[in-house]
């Protein structure tokens, strides 16, 4: 088990208190009950000066998390996500409002997410209509393509995430299927045509200086992983969260 | 408050395979209080529309040897 970090240098146990506080008890069957569940279990750790990284479970999650992070708050979170999938879609199978296709969409509606201050990085999802992503982008929200990110690279891209999420509280959200299924293969949705994990570990290092209030890593199903390694590197890509995330609590305490 | 610096099992005297599992091999602890950061299972895949078993990615990430 990592202690540092070998790139940045950053030793997140010795900067903040870390520990881990069990699974929520989320019941499997009701989902509505599942959403007020994971609510109120996040809005507990908030509410004890704590920020959440949380490994799920599908993308969904991370709804009921940004709910409960920004009512402790106050204010409408930034997000930095990255993934195959905008997530930004209304609704699936009839009107079923809460899918792990529709997460985005409601914290934009329910105003826990201000649009302005989204990016999507490494979307490549199969779409239903060539103008799926028309809402997202009528928000406000930059959606960086695999295509662009390929070309531009690392640097240039995060550049542009930090003008965009500014000094305001972020929420990063990892959908491990912005990994190519090559490295990552136990997800319920993979796309081919992904990021490597070398360069997702390059992006995560590049989130350093944001104000990141939280953080989730989604969508490692391991009844599809092959020999653990989708689930490795979901455990990175949280130590590489965690780093950052440490680095952030340093420099808050040094500052105060 | 004095927070505490918990740091992980060192797999030079417990090898990584044994022992408990939690996540980074980090104390596990019955609340947030005192804590910077938390990390937290959320086993949960009632919103998966395709191949669903995210509902056991977080003790699969516990247990890897990330």
């Amino acid at each position: 088990m990592r202690r540092a970090n070998h790139q940045t240098g950053i030793a997140p146990y010795d900067i903040a208190s870390v520990a881990d506080v069990g699974d929520l008890a989320v019941q499997p069957i009701d989902l509505m009950s599942a959403l007020r569940q994971i609510e109120e279990g996040i809005a507990a750790i908030c509410a004890q000066g704590a920020r959440p990284l949380s490994v799920g479970g599908d993308h969904l999650t991370t709804l009921p998390v940004l709910r409960a992070i920004s009512k402790a708050l106050g204010k409408p979170l930034g997000l930095v996500q990255f993934d195959a999938h905008s997530d930004t879609n209304d609704s699936y199978f009839g009107d079923n409002p809460y899918t792990h296709g529709t997460p985005l969409r409601r914290a934009i509606e329910e105003g826990v997410l201000d649009p302005a201050r989204i990016v999507q990085i490494g979307i490549r999802g199969s779409v239903y209509a060539a103008d799926e992503h028309r809402w997202a982008k009528d928000q406000g929200i930059r959606i960086v393509y695999i295509e662009e990110f390929s070309e531009r690279g690392p640097p240039e891209i995060m550049a542009e995430v930090h003008a965009i999420i500014g000094a305001g509280p972020a929420y990063v959200t990892f959908d491990i299927d912005s990994i190519d299924p090559s490295m990552a293969p136990g997800t319920g949705t993979p796309e081919i045509g992904g990021l490597t994990t070398r360069e997702a570990q390059t992006m995560l290092r590049l989130l350093s200086g944001l104000n990141i209030v939280g953080a989730d890593v989604v969508e490692v199903a391991p009844p599809f992983d092959l020999g653990g390694m989708t689930a490795l590197a979901g455990a990175t890509m949280m130590f590489e969260l965690l780093c950052v995330m440490a680095e952030g609590v340093g420099q808050s305490v040094a500052s105060a | 408050m004095t927070k505490t610096r918990h740091q992980p099992i060192d797999a030079a005297l417990v090898p990584r395979f044994a022992g408990h599992s939690t996540f980074m091999r980090l104390p596990a602890v019955d609340s947030a209080a005192g804590l910077d950061i938390a990390l937290v299972g959320i086993p949960w895949d009632g919103g998966t529309t395709n191949r669903a078993g995210a509902r056991h990615g977080p003790a699969r990430c516990a247990t890897s040897p990330a």
